[in-house]
Order: C-alpha cells, then structure tokens, then sequence
C-alpha cells in the first residue's frame, strides 16, 4: 500500500500499540522530546573508528505516536559512546518519523539503505509492512521492534525482543488465573489481529485447564458498551482481558465496573496513564503485563539506564524509551561478538546469538523463535504489575516468568 | 433476549440524536448531509477543548451551539444556495465535499488520536431489570432523544414556521406566493439542524468518547434512522434509531451463544445497512426527491482518442517512468495510476450511467480480496488471480447496482454507501476472511515470468500500473464511441425517453455497474499486488469510496483524462508528492480537497477535465467529418395501434375515459383537446409509460396491452416528448445514432475494444435533410436555439424508423416557418414512408392543415373524430376550447355585461414596458406593454402555448423578465415572489398550490390569515378544516388557494387557469369571487383557456397568440369580435 490512510485509527497498529506499552507507563507528553536531541554524538569523548548507524522509525504523529522512541536511542548510543563505542567507532542515532503515513513509512526503509544503518531499532509502525522488504533486501535487521504487524511476525529480518501481543495475551489471561478467576472471558477491539488474543490467551489458560468463557469483540468506537459488558460476562465470568484502545477501555471498565465490581480485570491498552486518570479510583486493582524492569525489581539495571539517559539529557524514562534504549543495546552487544561493524555482520549474527544480557530483560535467545506458535518472537518472558488505590503500579509475584508455562525466566 | 434489547437502547438513542438534525436539514432544504457527523464533531471538540481551557460549562456550551448554527447558515448560504438550480446529486457531493474538509480539519487540528474527557452527563449505574445494568448518561440520552423527538414534533406540526418547512419541501413556489421566503426557511433549518449536530454530538461523546473519525462517521447509522423515517418522520427516526441499536445488541448476545463468536465477526455493522438497503428497496423511492429544476447531470467527453496526441504521451511517460526517476516519483505514480483505474470505474457507472455510487472502493477491494486469497490460500498464478478476482467481482458489482433498479439519485447513493460498509464489515475488515493474524502474505509479484516486485523494481510495476491505466482508459473512452456507450448515456439522461427509444434500462444499469466492477477491481488488484502483505482495511474503506467521488468530481467525471486528473491530486500521488514537503500531511491534503471539490462544484460543475484545450490549442480540434449517406427513401412497414376502450385512472382523478382510437399506416391522426383533457396521458398508456386500468391497445391487432414500454418501441412503437428528453451531453448525431443503433447485447462487449463508426440510417438522414440540420449535427441541443432543439427531438424518434409514431406537441415554441416545415414532414412520414402517425398538439391551426383525421379529448374522453372540416365546424369542439355556451347559470352576479369599464385607481398600480420573458433562450413573450389597475380585472386569453402563463409568472416575480421593465406602484421592481407576495400581489399558479400534506386549516395558518375571513368567502370549506388539502377535491382545492390569496388582502390578484379540470359551475363561483374581489379595488388578471365565461367578469381582455398582444380591448368589445378570438384559437394561419 502506498498511500496513508484516514482511517489509520482503526487499523492493525492499534492492536500493536495496544501491547506496546506494557507496564502501561506510556508517557504521552510529546513535548518532552526536548532539543537535545543532537546532543548523542557531540557530547562524547572523540571516537575515532567507523561510525556505527543505527536509525530509529518512529511515529512522530497519529493515533500511536510514539515521539520518545528515538530519546532512549539516543541514551543507550551517549552511554555506549561514553564508554568507548562500538568496536571503537561512536553510535550515531538517525531518526526518521514514520509520520503515521505508509510512503513516509517506505521512505524511512530507503533512507536506511541509503545512510548505510547497521539495523533499524525500536520501530512501532502502522505500516511496518512498507519497510520491511525494502530493509530484508539490504539485508539490514530490524531489532527491538514491537511486534504487530505480519511482516514483524514472519520476516527473517525482524528480531523483537520481546513478545507483544503474542506474550501479553498469555499473561494477561495467566495473571487473572493467579488472581483467583475461574472464567476468564476477552473484550477485544474487532480487528482482524486481535482475534490473537484469544488464541495466545488461550494457550495459556490450557495450564489450569480452562478456556475462554466468552471472546468479546468490540467495534472501535462503539457507542455503548453496555451490551459488550453483559456479553463478557454472560455465564458467571470473574475475570476479563480487556485489550482495547483507550478511549474504548475506559467506557468498557467504567461499564464492567458498574454491572459487577467483583470482577477481575487485565488490560493492555494504549494511552494507558490517560485511562488510568480517566478511571480514577475505579483503576484500582487493575492487572497488567510488563516487559522490562522497573526500579523495584532491578535497581541495578534501572540505575544504569537511567544514568545513561541523564547523561544525554532526558528526565523522563517512560514508555518506549526503555524498550529502543535496550535494543541499541543488543546490537551494540551483538556486534561487539561480530567480526565488523556492518548490516551484513550483524545479519549474519543475530541468529546465532545467545544470551544477549543488557540488564533491563531477561537474556535473550535469537536462536530460539516460535514463542506461542509465531516465528520471531523470541522472549515470552514477563512481569505482572496492579495498580493501587493512589494509580501506582505495583509489582507483583517473584520478577519474570515465562507467560506460557508459568517457569521462571 | 429483552435484556440485550434494553442495553442496545443507549446506541439507539446516540444514533437517533445524531439522525434527528439531518432530517431537520432534509426536510427544510432538500439535502441530504454527511457532512453532519463532521459538524456535531468540530463543535463537540470545541465545546471540550474550551471547558478543559477553564471555560464554565454553560458558557462552553452555547458558544458550541452558535457555532454549529454559523456553520450551517454558512454552508447553506456559501454552498447550497448558489447549487440550488444545480442536480440534487451535485449538493450531496457539496457535503462529501464538506466532509472531506471538515474530517481533514479535525484530523490536521485535533489529531486522530482519541482524547479522554470530564463527562457532562452523570454515569451511576440504574438497574433497570434484573441483571441489567446501565449508566445514568444512557438514561437520561434515551430521555434527551424521546424529548426531542417530541418538540420537534410538536414545532414542525403546530408552529408556523413548522408548516412552512412542510410547505417548502412540497412547492417552493406555493409557499413563495404567501410571502414566505423559501431561502430563509432552508436558512433557518440549516443553522437549526447544525445546532442540533452540536449538541449531539456533545451529549454523544459522554458514550463514546471524543474522537475526530468516529464522530464524523456517526452520520452512517444516523441516515440509516433517518431513512426508516422517511427523511420526514421524527416519530419513525427515533423508532429507526432505536431498531438499529437494538439489533446491535442482538448481534452481540447471537455472538455469546455460537461456539465460535468469529462466525458472526461484522455482523453488528453490517446489520444496519442491510437494513437500509431494504428499506430503500421495499419502498421503491421512499425518500421524496425534490427536483425544483430540470436536472442537468454533469457533461461527458467525446471519448474521442487522438492517437497523434495520446501516442507520443503514453510513450514518453512509459520511458520516463522505465529509466527509473526517484523512488518518491515512482511510488506516486503507482498510486496515480491505480486510483486513476478506480476513478475510472465512476466514470462508467456514475460518469456515463449517471449512477451515482459510493462503492468503488469496496469493490476495488473485493478485487483485491478475491486476487490476494487465491494466492495466498492456493498458491494461484497471478496472472490467473488476477482475471479470476476480476470476474468474480462482477457479480459484486450486479449486487451492487440491484437497489439501482428501484432506487435513484440520493437514495441510490445510500444503498450503496450500505452495501460498501457490509462487503467492508464482513469480508475486508474481518479476520476470518483475510487470514487471521498472519494477514494475506502473497510475496513478491511475478508476471509472465518477470519479476514485478514494487520494492526490488518500483519502476517496472510503475510502468504496468500506468500501462493497465491506459488499456482501461482506451477501453472506457472506447465505450463512450460506441453503442453500448450511447445506450448508457441516454439512460443516464432519461430513463423515459431511452425506454421510448428501445433501450433496455434495467440492463444497462446492470451492465454498467457490472463493468464498473470489473474495472475496479482491476484497481484493486493492482493495489493488492503492491506489497507482499495486503491490507484490506483501512485500504478499502467506505471514506476511500467517499474520496473517490471527490477526485471524480474534481477531474470531471464524465472525461477519462479526468480520472488521471483527479487521481493525481490524492494524498500520496503526483501532485502532493511533486509539491515536497507543502503537502506532506495527508489530513492537509483531504482539508483542500474536500474544500477544492465545493468550488469546482460551484465553479467548474463539469470538472477540470471540462476545460476545453482545444479552444487554446487550436491544431487538437477535428471534426467528426463522417458525411451523409445518400438519401434513399427508408422502407418502413406501416403498422396498424389501436386503443380499445381505454382507461386511465390516476387515485380517483379519470385521465382517459373509455377512449378507442386507431392509428394506421399511411395516415396521419390528430389529436387535440383542453389542457388537462389527457392527450399526454393516452400516449403514455399506447407506449407503456401508464398501465391502463381497462380496455386494450392492439399493435397489428395482437394485444399489446402487458408489454413494457421498451418492449413496444422495439417492435416499433415510437413517441416524442412533450418536453424533448433530448439526450443534452450527446452531440446531435449521437442523439440521432442512439435512436439508429442496433439493440443487439453483444455490443455491450464488442463496443470495449472495437466500438467502430456507427452512420447514420436512412430515416435519420432523409429528416435531417429535410430539417437543415446537417449543420447542427456536431453540436450539443444545449447550444441550439429553442426551435431547432424541438427539431431534434421529432428527428430523434423519427430515426428510430418506427412503424407507428406518436408526437407529443411537437409545434410547441416552433416559429410559423418550423411549424410549416413539421406539418411537411409529418405528412411525408405518413404518405410517402407509410408510417402510422398520431400527433398531438396545441397548435390547431397545424393539427387541422396536417391530419387526415382528427379526434378530440375533452376531460379524457372522446368527443368527436372526423375530417379536419367537420372538427372546425363541430359545436362541442368549439365549447371545449372557448368555454360551455349552455348548461352555465346565466346572469350570473358580478357580470360586466355591458358596463363601462375604466380605471378605478389614479395610476396603474401595475406596468409593464416592452416585457421579454420565457425560459432559458426562448422568449415565450415578446414586447409585452401592459397597465393594470386597481378594481379592474384583465381577462389574458389566448391558446396553449400562446404565452399566458408566462406573462403571469413574470408580473408575479417568479420569472426575470429577459427585456424590459416592470413597475409596481410606479416604481421599478425585480423583486422575487415571496418580496411581492408580501407587498400585496396574490398568485394562483396554474398548478394547484394547495400544500397537499397539510390539513385545510393549516393551509390557512400558513399563510397567516384570519380563518374567519377566508370561510367567510368560501363557507364550504368549514366541515374540510381538518382534512389534508390533498385529499379534498379538485374545486375545493383551487377554492382553498383563493380563500387563501384574498383573505391575504392583496392589491392583485393573478389568477392562472382557474378551470383547468373543474366542473363549469364551480368556475362560475371561483370567477365571481375575483370579480367580487376587483369590486372592491382589487386589481386582477385572469388568465384562461375558456374564453367565454371569462368574457362575462372582465372588464378588459388582451388576447395572446406565439407570445404577441393580437387582440386588445374591452369585454364588450371583443365579445362583439368574438370571431377574432376564435380565429386565435382555431383556424389556420394562413387564414
């Protein structure tokens, strides 16, 4: 497709932003992309090697902008820089805003090819399918990408480094079950991807030998959720996955809520600092999924992230900044182990490579995919947080555990 | 089951809310708005937006209302009233437009991503059953809609202003005569309507939240309930809207009861449309159209292709694109070309069928669907994919194109946006049927062996989309040159007069629709075939259908480079991605374009395509230089139609009484009768146009009586039309062709590749001889003068060779040497070619010089037949025409028999000098100088056609005068209807101006006189008060018009065929009545057919003949030179 599209809401992306956020913590202030954007390079040591390319895709506007992706880039490449580079060269970070349009979506591919990138990180993208065969043909990687899209589940080029949708599903359903449900029904957004949740949630509810009681999809936008409550909890359901847009997930709990205040609910949704405000002391007990450490549970990793991207300038380390900072990461990891610096070493590496440790994840394998069933996802390690009374997450059971078998990570 | 009902019922009342102000504008201007959603959303937005800022509610609130107000006085006022003589489809797209602009404002402004906002409206639960719970805001939504329901009710029932929209949506010019603007009317529900989509969409966003795309497209459901109330019933849109959401509902709880909840998947979406589409189609034309002028669709090109010009083109553009320009230009051009397909197949079904539809997508997409499935399920070829997806959207198209048989214009329009949303909700946005999580993989395009892979090669898939686009084109503009293409065009200018001609109407709808499909779909497939992952939705959304229009429109969508045109201007083709960075943001380029297609409306109906280069470049213009065949006599066998006894009975009015008739071959029959006497009536009925209510038509004495009309033209049976039906976007010679060609089906597919150079026939060629018309033949009736269109119009059916041929008042408007030249020709028809001929006409003098025989109707029945010497001597013809010489009440009070007449008043209070008027080119008065008194009354006779009403219309406002000037009170005036109307000039046009669908009583509240006064005049209209004027009688109607005009006190009065279809007896008590009125200083002119009766009130009479004064003086004077009057009527010119 080349064209961008009104309609873009409603379209697969929201699906995938709709496990992007993980913890939930997504940050939507925009403005706090501040100028020192620049500053990644300029402020390090000289480095004398090659430079290292690395280019984050991003929507910088539209229903899953995702403008701080680029600034936890930017924090992992003045670290490594900080440190010494890459195989001595510096990191240098090139953005390139997606703009929520599929032609700027397949520019941003062929800008990549052009500049010469070692490997796009961290991309959230409506239109992933615009790019991603222009990057395979280069052979440049796609690391740290959310995985939403086709082209993110079965490309050889794609190397997310955690599960998404495919892991948040299982968890979402398997945290209920910890919790004490005993009918777990869905309320989805009615789009085609998201008929997944049911499948990967239902993976994982085979372990205590349930299944979905009911999978509830919902129009985006519907007008009243009334109907779309009772049907979720037709036949005594005390737990709910609640995977829908925020403005959706807000009228769903408020409604599920008011019908029947005992029942458990799990939720992934976008916007989800503006739900959890909107909802007010309804949020209470809320579950969600999340993918990376927080303060609480690694302070060690935390401390490091969070010094690097002091160090580059940003105050604020919520939201997408933690998962395309760990992906420079990885690559950085990666080449470090490869004989030069380049796409096509990193292409030849990345499959092979195990045990990748940068601190804010369990060690990753990219040797081992099929994760639920789907080719490239190759983490099915997660957290469970709840929200409190006051609307802070907080931690639950012992760290990471696989999201399908309930092992530790 | 009640439950799921009851939860369904906050939906129903947002969509009913959202349903209620577009009825609103409906019925007060006729237009149909989807920009209505988009206008509850700006106004929703800034009302939340300003109370974030701080702003106390209250406050906020109104200031949204008088926002949503300006916005709909402005778009009536800016938009809709420089449209109003333009079609009605042409102000629905002036609102796809509007929505475009407003969708692209909102999304450029606000962003498309949904805000979380303080609601107005509590949210506590209620349990209203057991197990049933809802908030509070459902509630009180439900109560804000019945509440509204009932105001509205109430103020459109009881308030004047209520009566007047009513009456306005029934005659704009009925109303106008009681001094009630309809432009302030529409104004008025125009700014209330938006009001109301404000404060909708307001309480709205408490459900659903504040979202820019979502409440724009709340208008979807909202004219679903608008349609289940007719566009007219706030009881039934409320019922409508509730239906609709509690059907949802239903959907949902089916969904909880099936094992697989995925079977089900869309359903909810697609039960509302369903519902639309079988509303429109079980009601025929529900949805009353209002055509307040003659419709003009837009202009289609010649499809004339200049291979000179066209070749070198498309070869530089083919090297251009294969050297490999930047990627940008290539992706742009893909884009170009692929939409340009898709554009394409609007200029076949909405461009040459006139079918507007807003499906293209969905079909496009079904292509691409069917193409991408095999692939990817079965490994299919995508060559073969391709064709088969073509093919298979056919049957689609078919389906889409079904509720064309029933429905047109606006309605037709609906149906398929309905059709469009369930192809979208239960193939293209269902992930059953696009292959789950996965999508539809298909991999890289292989064609013929070659690698076609958009991102390995842009340039060479840039180079087959472009190419595709040129075979299409040349297939489309093929179309356009051929049979199949004429037989399309005539049907998309008039549905009867393309069945006069033969013309198979159902099939070409199907046919067009059927093509369209198959074109679009290649559009599609080349979209599917771009990428390795397809995407079917939002690729093939309803808006993208939506957008189409708009490019079409833009470009012009009856011109195939129009397509190309108006595909480049889309987000993402040429021209945004030529202008860099200026038009980066799609929602920018959607804000100009829906902006752009309201002034191209406006300015340039025809579109950008219509800009004639030919005038600038002067070496493209060519002539069509085929030459006429040599004039050798066409055979035609005569054949013999009969009526038997015919009936024709319209509710309880009897338009033809028992009449029998025959036409035979070698002879010409006249027939001539009063106004309203049912000439045109008995045509319709031999030609099929009316289904008799008894007796038999016979052709050759076989029972014809069941055929359908095209059945009867193929067998031979042609007609003429009292008001042309020429084919107005076709050149003279393809009006003549449509009538000359062959009807044979395999045209339909021939005509795609080889549409070759139709001539000519026999008969088209000896009438165009014989009319000197060989000059005319290469350009558009539209820029002949009015006689020579007339002309046109009997060549036309002249062409078609027809065995029997039946002319409806051909003379009309023809000067003395046309006329002379028809009645030759008629009688070279019947003598010489051996055609049976049946002409009716107004015009005595010709019918008496022309006819072997001539009959005469007289309220739809047979009063005599004979040679045309015993017709002029026949003493009931001559009553007929100049009025009852018995069975009137003589002496009759208020007769001016023998009294002095003289002006009563000091100075004229009326003055006509030189007056020209008449419409468009034809003045149907010429020179008029004319002084009307106070307390007198003019008598204006003169035949049909002779100019009276026009003389009428212009004294009254209603027509500009073409020369001249008029004055009132001594002062010069060009003032409209309603101005006049209310400075004390009464019209009482000649149709009747009764508002049918309101009560008698409220006839008279409407026009805001004492009731009293008006029964006072006519005391027998007391017991009717309560009844609707419709269904009162033909007299107690027109007495209804005038209680109402006199009881309005007015200095004049102009009365216009009072008689026309009434009882003697009632004429005399109407007649006296304005006699009674002039006594008492009332100015009024009559105008009559009846010249008799009207003598007996009069105090002065002109006497009108083809638009000149020919007799001028008082009563008694002209009463003594009655044979002078009767010459005007009767005898031949030449007398």
């Amino acid at each position: 497709m080349t064209r961008r599209f009104l309609l873009r809401t409603t379209a697969l992306v929201l699906v995938g932003a709709l496990f992007a956020a993980g913890c939930g913590d997504d940050d939507d202030t925009a403005s706090s992309t501040d100028t020192t954007a620049k500053s990644s390079t300029e402020t390090t040591v000289k480095l004398t090697g090659t430079p290292v390319k690395i280019m984050v895709i991003y929507e910088g506007t539209g229903a899953v902008a995702t403008p701080e992706v680029p600034e936890g880039a930017k924090g992992a490449a003045a670290g490594l820089n900080a440190r010494g580079g890459v195989k001595g060269g510096p990191v240098e970070i090139l953005e390139c805003d997606a703009g929520n349009d599929a032609n700027k979506a397949a520019e941003c591919g062929r800008k990549a090819v052009s500049e010469g990138v070692v490997a796009v990180v961290g991309p959230v993208s409506a239109n992933a399918g615009q790019y991603f065969p222009i990057l395979e043909q280069a052979k440049i990687p796609v690391v740290g990408n959310v995985p939403a899209s086709a082209a993110d589940f079965t490309s050889a080029d794609s190397f997310p480094i955690y599960g998404g949708i495919v892991t948040a599903s299982a968890g979402l359903a398997d945290v209920l079950v910890k919790q004490g449900a005993k009918k777990i029904s869905i309320a989805r957004i009615d789009l085609a991807a998201a008929s997944a949740i049911g499948v990967f949630a239902g993976a994982s509810l085979k372990r205590s030998n349930q299944t979905i009681n009911k999978d509830v999809s919902i129009p985006v936008g519907a007008p009243d959720m009334a109907t779309y409550v009772a049907s979720a909890l037709e036949g005594g359901t005390d737990g709910v996955l609640v995977g829908l847009s925020g403005q959706d997930a807000t009228n769903f709990i408020i409604q599920l809520r008011q019908t029947n205040p005992n029942v458990k609910i799990s939720a992934t949704t976008t916007e989800f600092d503006a739900v959890v405000k909107a909802l007010g002391d309804q949020a209470e007990g809320i579950l969600v999924t999340a993918f990376f450490h927080n303060e609480q549970s690694s302070p060690t990793a935390w401390k490091a992230y969070t010094k690097d991207m002091e160090a580059a300038g940003f105050k604020t380390f919520s939201g997408f900044r933690t998962n395309s900072y760990a992906a420079v990461m990885v690559v950085a990891k990666v080449l470090e182990g490869a004989p030069e610096a380049t796409a096509a070493a990193l292409y030849d590496a990345l499959p092979k490579a195990q045990n990748i440790d940068v601190g804010l994840l369990p060690p990753l394998q990219f040797t081992k995919g099929g994760v639920g069933g789907v080719p490239r996802v190759f983490n099915s390690c997660g957290r469970y947080e709840q929200l409190d009374a006051k609307g802070n997450f907080k931690n639950l059971g012992d760290g990471f555990i696989d999201m399908f078998t309930g092992a530790p990570c | 089951m009640i439950r799921f009902a009851l939860l369904g019922i906050g939906a129903g009342a947002v969509y009913a809310l959202a349903a209620q102000g577009m009825v609103l504008v409906y019925r007060g201007s006729g237009v149909l708005n989807f920009a209505h959603g988009a206008i509850g959303m700006v106004g929703a937005f800034c009302f939340y937006l300003w109370r974030a800022d701080g702003m106390s509610t209250p406050v906020a609130f109104v200031l949204a209302l008088l926002l949503g107000a300006a916005i709909g006085a402005a778009t009536h006022l800016l938009v809709m009233r420089p449209l109003r003589r333009a079609p009605a489809l042409s102000r629905l797209i002036a609102t796809l437009g509007l929505l475009t602009f407003l969708l692209g404002l909102g999304l450029e402004r606000w962003g498309d991503r949904p805000r979380i906002v303080a609601k107005v409206l509590p949210t506590t639960p209620v349990e209203v059953l057991p197990d049933a719970i809802v908030g509070k805001d459902r509630l009180l939504l439900f109560g804000i809609a019945v509440c509204l329901t009932v105001v509205l009710f109430a103020v459109y029932r009881w308030t004047r202003f209520g009566l007047a929209t009513t009456a306005v949506a029934e005659s704009r010019r009925a109303t106008a005569t009681l001094g009630i603007s309809p432009d302030v009317i529409a104004t008025v529900n125009w700014a209330v309507g938006t009001t109301l989509a404000v404060a909708a969409a307001i309480l709205i966003v408490n459900v659903t939240g504040l979202q820019v795309q979502n409440l724009t497209l709340l208008v979807v459901p909202g004219v679903a309930a608008a349609l289940v109330g007719g566009f007219r019933s706030f009881g039934l849109t409320l019922a409508g809207g509730l239906a609709i959401g509690i059907l949802e509902s239903e959907v949902a709880f089916l969904q909880t009861k099936v094992s697989d909840p995925t079977a089900l998947a869309g359903w909810g979406r697609a039960v509302p449309f369903l519902v639309i589409i079988l509303v429109l189609v079980v009601r025929g034309r529900a949805l009353p159209l209002r055509s307040e002028t003659i419709e003009r669709p837009p202009a289609v090109g010649d499809g004339r292709v200049r291979p000179a010009v066209v070749g070198p083109l498309v070869a530089a553009a083919i090297v251009f694109l294969a050297v490999g320009p930047p990627t940008n230009i290539l992706e742009a051009s893909i884009t170009t070309a692929s939409i340009g397909i898709i554009v394409l197949s609007l200029t076949v079904v909405t461009g040459y069928a006139g079918q507007l539809s807003l499906a293209q997508f969905a079909l496009a997409g079904t292509g691409a669907w069917i193409a991408t499935r095999l692939i990817a399920n079965y490994d299919m070829p995508f060559e073969l994919a391709a064709v088969v997806a073509i093919l298979g959207t056919i049957p689609v198209g078919v389906a889409v194109g079904l509720p064309a048989l029933r429905t047109r214009g606006v309605n037709l329009a609906v149906a398929t946006l309905g059709l469009s949303l369930v192809v979208e909700s239960l193939v293209l946005n269902n992930s059953k049927r696009t292959g789950g999580i996965t999508g539809t993989q298909i991999g890289s395009v292989r064609l013929f062996g070659a690698d076609f892979d958009a991102t390995r090669h842009p340039e060479r898939y840039a180079v087959l989309t472009f190419a595709c686009f040129v075979v299409v084109a040349l297939v489309v503009a093929n179309l356009r040159r051929g049979r199949a293409g004429r037989r399309l065009v005539a049907v998309r200018t008039n549905e009867r007069a393309a069945a006069a001609l033969g013309i198979d109407v159902i099939g070409v709808k199907l046919y067009a629709f059927a093509l369209s499909a198959a074109i679009a779909a290649v559009g599609g497939v080349l979209i599917g075939y771009h990428r390795p992952s397809v995407v079917f939705y939002p690729t093939f959304s309803v808006f993208e259908s939506i957008l189409v229009i708009v490019y079409g429109v833009i470009g012009g969508v009856g011109f195939v480079v129009g397509a190309l045109l108006g595909a480049a201007l889309a987000p993402g083709a040429l021209v945004a991605t030529l202008s860099g960075s200026l038009l980066d943001s799609a929602s920018l380029v959607q804000l100009l374009l829906g902006a752009l297609v309201v002034v191209i409306l406006m300015r340039l109906p025809n579109g950008l395509a219509s800009l004639d280069v030919a005038r600038v470049v002067p070496w493209l213009r060519r002539r069509d230089e085929e030459a006429l065949a040599d004039d050798d006599a066409p055979h035609v066998a005569g054949r013999t139609l009969e009526a038997r006894d015919v009936s024709v009975h319209f509710g309880v009015v009897t338009a033809v009484d028992g009449v029998s008739l025959s036409a035979r071959p070698g002879e010409v029959l006249g027939l001539i009768g009063p106004n309203g006497a049912g000439k045109t009536t008995f045509i319709d009925a031999l030609t099929g146009f009316v289904r008799p209510a008894s007796g038999t038509v016979l052709l050759d004495g076989e029972p014809i009586t069941r055929w359908s009309a095209r059945r009867r033209a193929v067998h031979g049976v042609g007609r003429s039309f009292q008001s042309l039906e020429l084919f107005e976007s076709m050149t003279v010679r393809e009006n003549l062709r449509t009538a000359c060609d062959r009807r044979d089906p395999l045209a339909y597919l021939t005509d795609l590749v080889r549409p070759g150079r139709a001539r000519l026939g026999a008969a088209a060629t000896a009438v165009v001889r014989e009319f000197g018309l060989e000059d005319d033949l290469d350009r558009r009736p539209e820029d002949l003068p009015y006689g020579r269109r007339r002309l046109v119009a009997i060549a036309r059916a002249v062409a078609a060779e027809p065995a029997v041929l039946l002319l409806d008042e051909p003379a009309a408007g023809l000067g003395e040497s046309d006329s002379a030249e028809l009645g030759r020709l008629v009688r070279r028809l019947a003598h010489e070619w051996g055609i049976a001929v049946l002409l009716v006409e107004h015009d005595v003098s010709l019918v008496l010089a022309t006819c072997d025989r001539v009959a005469v109707l007289d309220f739809g029945r047979l009063i005599a037949e004979g040679s045309p010497d015993e017709i002029r001597a026949d003493a009931a013809v001559i009553a007929a025409y100049l009025g009852e010489e018995d069975g009137r009440p003589t002496g009759a009070t208020g007769s001016t028999r023998g009294r002095s007449p003289g002006p009563v008043t000091a100075g004229p209070l009326v003055e006509a000098r030189g007056v020209s008027a008449g419409y468009g080119d034809l003045a149907a008065v010429r020179d008029l100088d004319l002084d009307i008194h106070g307390g007198e009354v003019l008598a204006v006779l003169g035949a049909n056609g002779a100019g009276k009403s026009t003389t009428l219309l212009t004294l009254a406002g209603e027509l500009a005068p073409l020369h001249g000037e008029l004055r009132w009170r001594g002062t010069r005036t060009n003032h409209p209807l309603h101005r006049r109307a209310r400075a004390g000039t009464a019209l009482v046009p000649e149709e009747r101006s009764v508002i049918r669908s309101l009560s008698v009583g409220d006839n008279l509240r409407l026009a805001g006189v004492d009731v009293a006064d008006a029964l006072a005049l006519f005391p027998e209209l007391e017991p009717l008060l309560g009844r609707p004027a419709g269904l009162v009688s033909g007299g107690e109607q027109q007495m209804l018009t005038l209680a109402r005009a006199l009881a309005r006190r007015p200095s004049l009065i102009l009365a216009d065929e009072l008689s026309l279809g009434l009882a003697p007896l009632i004429v005399q008590r109407l007649l006296v009545v304005l006699r009674q009125a002039a006594d008492d200083g009332v100015a009024v002119v009559v105008v009559e057919q009846h010249a008799r009766q009207v003598l007996d009130i009069a105090d002065r009479v002109i006497v009108l003949r083809r638009g000149e004064v020919v007799v001028t003086g008082t009563a008694d004077e002209v009463r003594a030179g009655f044979e002078d009057v009767r010459r005007a009527y009767l005898t031949a010119a030449a007398d």
